[in-house]
């Protein structure tokens, strides 16, 4: 199905049900970067059937609330990255480690203990399982190696450049399985490259290219400055974001609604699809479509529509079901406005 | 609504992690067995509700024209109504001889029969809350109910009959009111006991849909396939309906071949007409299913036909289930496009 002038997305994540995953817990604690399969609420010998039927009623919602790009849902995942990031040769989880979140609170990580390998397909699957399950363009989402090596306690590599590569040979093996599989976009998330733009300058950008790697469909990007739910304060600007124009994604996703960004910045990715977030995940009062219209608009003198998806800022993890419903509606009301508009 | 519109008779296959499968097919309760269940009771209801939202989406995935909400919250169809209501004893429950010759633990009726509360009510209006199809709610008929009782209060089974009967009819109403566009009377025993339908069976039937303005239909059928085995090729109890207030009847005909000539005489019903075979694991060709909605086109006009499973999919594995609804969508718009 050919996309449509300012397409409509999830950026990954959907709000996951209280009958699967203890959504209390889930909130008050920083974001598993080991597991913590106690959050979920359904027997280990169902939770697998209990994740799928989850991810089905997330695409439903999305394909209800009429969004042209749709993802999993990210159902199975206690974070975005801790799903990928575990199933990995080299990493100690049993035994973690400790490093510090982006909020500089100390978090339970991974303890890397040898060479990170990736064993097998980790999300291949969950692509198959979405390929079969809705007929419209999908995303799925992948922790990035910068993000990953940061989550991480290093007990092992001398350099850590040598481990930011060596997460990105894992990314850059399932990224291409996850194309195999069906999917039509693979996004890396890298909150982290906005959290320590020196670092993400010195070691995190290699890692990517290294991702990227002889990989032949569109990628995206994901940065932002941490999920609204945990982290509260907002800088206006990106801290790491011009660095990206040399990448070879094809797509950066960005917040602007809850940081109210500057959008001029973003004249300095000339090449890229801008995954434009245009919903406030802060504020649990849905945006009127004009709100998400005028948000959208405030993208256009810097970046042409033909180059702008319409998002939230970030994963809906963390929202109650009925307002990430209610916020997908407005987004892709909002996004019809301006079509019109631009139609004219 | 369009020729050979489709739908569910009631009920559809319910996920592992909310009961256990394997246990539910051994029986159909009639009282209550809280303990299939596999989920904290607190948690009941919300599970219930997230397996009802899955079993809607997969019937609007697969195209139905006409949405249940699959019986979810129901351990068998009848006894979510039947246990909930006064005059009932289901902690000390009595006898029946089921219809496979077993005796089976029923409810024990010592008092008047009366609804103590709507019971269908909040499970309808989820139904309607959450999607924009046509949808349709099944209730237990009278007859069935009286049959799967021990009746130690009323001198006779009309009389208990149409102590259900009234009961039903309040519940019928507070389900059109709360939106249902069709609500189905589920009688299977009438088909068992085809001497005392008649004699009193009707009657409790006309008692349930007396006053009642929307759209009804009654299932008839010769058991779950997955339960009963072996199936005769007419029913003993059908033409009767044709006199009753019931606007649609609902048949079985894949499964036991059934010779549909019968179907003549229920001349002003439309038929919900059974194109699926439950006993057979292998999912039909849409061209079967075709075949099987023609073979009713000699004695029955295309404009009341709906086409449905023969009986509820409650046991079926859930993702055969959901290709035998896709391939009776495809068949009945193959039926669809040369009527057209």
């Amino acid at each position: 199905m050919p996309l449509p002038l300012l397409p409509t997305s999830l950026v990954g994540s959907y709000a996951q049900p209280d009958w699967l995953i203890d959504r209390a817990k889930l909130a008050g604690r920083f974001p598993p970067r080991v597991r913590a399969k106690e959050l979920w609420r359904v027997a280990p010998e169902f939770l697998d059937q209990a994740q799928d039927d989850a991810t089905l009623i997330a695409i439903r919602d999305q394909e209800r609330a009429g969004l042209d790009i749709v993802t999993d849902g990210e159902m199975r995942r206690e974070s975005y990255s801790n799903r990928f990031a575990t199933a990995l040769e080299g990493v100690d989880i049993d035994n973690p480690g400790s490093a510090l979140d982006r909020s500089g609170h100390s978090n339970p990580v991974p303890r890397v203990t040898g060479k990170v390998r990736r064993r097998h397909p980790v999300e291949v699957r969950d692509v198959q399982f979405l390929r079969a399950a809705t007929s419209r363009t999908i995303k799925i989402t992948v922790p990035g190696p910068f993000t990953m090596s940061q989550q991480a306690q290093n007990d092992f590599y001398q350099d850590e450049q040598e481990m930011v590569l060596d997460y990105a040979a894992a990314v850059n093996a399932e990224i291409k399985d996850l194309f195999a599989a069906g999917a039509d976009i693979v996004q890396i998330d890298e909150p982290y490259m906005q959290a320590r733009p020196d670092k993400a300058r010195k070691i995190g950008l290699k890692g990517l290219a290294a991702a990227l790697d002889g990989v032949k469909g569109t990628t995206a990007i994901h940065i932002c400055f941490g999920y609204a739910a945990i982290i509260h304060v907002r800088p206006e600007g990106y801290s790491f974001l011009p660095e990206l124009a040399s990448s070879a994604m094809q797509q950066v996703s960005i917040e602007t609604a809850q940081s109210k960004l500057d959008c001029a910045v973003l004249e300095k990715l000339p090449g890229k699809t801008i995954i434009l977030g245009v919903l406030d995940l802060s504020d649990m009062t849905i945006e009127t479509p004009e709100t998400v219209a005028a948000r959208i608009r405030r993208a256009l003198p810097h970046v042409a529509a033909e180059r702008i998806v319409v998002a939230p800022d970030c994963g809906l993890k963390y929202l109650p079901r009925e307002v990430a419903y209610g916020k997908m509606c407005a987004m892709v009301a909002g996004a019809g406005i301006v079509r019109a508009e631009l139609a004219k | 609504m369009k020729l050979f519109p489709t739908c569910l008779v009631g009920s559809y296959p319910q996920p592992d992690w909310l009961i256990d499968r394997a246990r539910l097919s051994k029986m159909v309760p009639r009282v209550r067995m809280d303990d299939l269940w596999r989920v904290d009771p607190r948690e009941l209801e919300e599970k219930q509700d997230e397996a009802t939202l899955l079993a809607i989406r997969d019937q609007e995935q697969a195209g139905l024209d006409i949405v249940s909400d699959g019986e979810q919250r129901r351990e068998s169809y009848s006894n979510r109504f039947a246990t909930a209501l006064e005059g009932v004893d289901t902690d000390n429950p009595g006898t029946t001889i089921n219809r496979s010759g077993k005796p089976i633990p029923v409810p024990r009726v010592t008092g008047k029969i009366r609804r103590k509360y709507p019971v269908e009510v909040r499970d309808m209006l989820f139904l309607r809350g959450n999607t924009k199809k046509t949808v349709k709610m099944t209730v237990p008929g009278p007859f069935t109910m009286a049959k799967q009782a021990q009746n130690e209060f009323y001198k006779s089974g009309e009389a208990m009959a149409l102590d259900y009967a009234a009961a039903l009819n309040a519940e019928i109403k507070d389900l059109f009111a709360a939106g249902a566009d069709i609500v189905q009377i589920d009688e299977p025993w009438m088909q068992q006991h085809p001497e005392q339908a008649r004699q009193y069976g009707l009657k409790a039937l006309d008692r349930a849909l007396d006053g009642v303005t929307g759209t009804v239909a009654v299932h008839l059928c010769f058991g779950y396939a997955a339960v009963v085995h072996e199936k005769p090729s007419g029913y003993s109890f059908m033409p009767e309906l044709e006199g009753s207030k019931a606007a649609q009847v609902s048949i079985e005909a894949a499964q036991p071949r059934l010779d549909l000539k019968v179907l003549e005489k229920l001349p002003s019903k439309t038929i919900i007409l059974g194109v699926i075979d439950l006993a057979d694991p292998n999912v039909e060709t849409p061209e079967i299913v075709a075949a099987r909605i023609r073979a009713a086109l000699a004695y029955v006009p295309a404009a009341r036909i709906v086409v449905a499973p023969d009986c509820g999919m409650k046991y079926l594995a859930r993702d055969v289930a959901f290709g035998k609804m896709q391939a009776m969508v495809a068949g009945a718009a193959l039926v669809r496009a040369q009527a057209g």
